[in-house]
């Protein structure tokens, strides 16, 4: 079994740990005392998954302040539930777990309502002076990759190669098997890499 | 399996730029945010002190202490009054036998009363 997942993504979390006896504590240690009511380790649990959770969410849903939410509900559902944690288990899949059902609950709900279509995007032919405004519009061709893809596809692509989850912890996420994962990675990589090209140019300037 | 196009290992550049894509700001507001809610939630479940515990106890209970009390002087009333209404009760035939005739003596004496003068007085003498 792995270690607990990353959260390369937050380097001002770290500062933001104001118990200092939490720190370096495993999750499943952690989960035990927010489930004991501690608040600091749940706080903790919090900060350390922020990233990853509200990473998940906009990967499922289009609109952030959705997926802050559905991140919301998720911490909140996994607050609650605890007690059904096993500690012998990394904690990060159990919540994520959490965190995509919470969003794919909140995209469906969405789906009542009528939502507009983006037109995929590509390289602009006029000339794009300004790097940040090159910048958004390379996010916007990549958000817009990643949303064609099937959504267990989004989330699989996200968790391994951003998050740094194994195959086998992004099935018990999933509930599939670890093949589908594999497979799912596989053409998710496939089709955004696919989108990327478009961008091979101009991707010095942006990056 | 290694030449299996499944068995990828971890994309940096990919994992990188999604990364940016996907990432929020201001991952701090959204803690607190969290923490806020998830604080009401905990006071709602298990974040409640002994004293806040006794507080709201405290209402209702000195209400029923309240009504327990007037219940109390209540029942405790009532009862003295029923025991004097039964002393009463008690007295009664002798009030009515000494409205009908039987002397006074009769009951004030500190001896009982003579055979004799209580069958002359029942038998009219």
């Amino acid at each position: 079994m792995k270690d607990p997942p990353k959260s390369q993504g937050n380097p001002p979390l770290q500062r933001w740990s104001a118990q200092a006896r939490n720190e370096g504590m495993e999750d499943a240690e952690l989960a035990a005392l927010a489930h004991a009511g501690d608040r600091e380790a749940f706080g903790e649990l919090v900060r350390k998954f922020a990233g990853q959770a509200r990473r998940v969410a906009r990967a499922v849903l289009g609109n952030d302040a959705d997926a802050d939410d559905a991140a919301q509900d998720a911490f909140l559902a996994a607050l609650r539930g605890l007690g059904r944690y096993d500690p012998t288990r990394p904690f990060g899949p159990w919540l994520m777990r959490i965190v995509a059902n919470a969003a794919t609950d909140r995209r469906r709900r969405q789906k009542v309502r009528a939502a507009v279509r983006i037109p995929p995007q590509t390289p602009s032919t006029e000339a794009q002076p300004d790097q940040v405004a090159l910048r958004l519009e390379f996010h916007g061709a990549l958000k817009t990759a990643l949303r064609s893809l099937p959504e267990r596809r989004r989330i699989a692509v996200v968790l391994f190669d951003v998050e740094g989850y194994s195959h086998q912890e992004i099935a018990e996420v999933l509930n599939v098997p670890v093949g589908t994962v594999r497979s799912d990675v596989f053409h998710a990589r496939r089709a955004l890499r696919t989108a990327l090209a478009l961008w091979k140019n101009s991707k010095e300037e942006i990056v | 399996m290694r030449g299996s196009p499944f068995d990828h290992r971890q994309d940096r550049e990919l994992g990188e730029t999604l990364r940016a894509v996907l990432s929020a700001e201001d991952d701090f507001s959204f803690v607190e945010r969290v923490l806020a809610r998830a604080g009401e939630l905990q006071h709602n479940v298990y974040g409640v002190e002994w004293w806040e515990v006794l507080s709201a106890w405290a209402r209702p209970g000195l209400v029923a202490v309240a009504v327990v009390l007037i219940a109390g002087i209540t029942i405790w009333f009532s009862g003295m009054s029923g025991s004097t209404e039964s002393m009463v009760a008690l007295g009664d035939p002798l009030l009515s036998a000494g409205e009908s005739g039987l002397p006074s003596a009769l009951f004030a004496a500190s001896q009982p009363p003579d055979l004799n003068e209580v069958l002359a007085l029942v038998m009219g003498n």
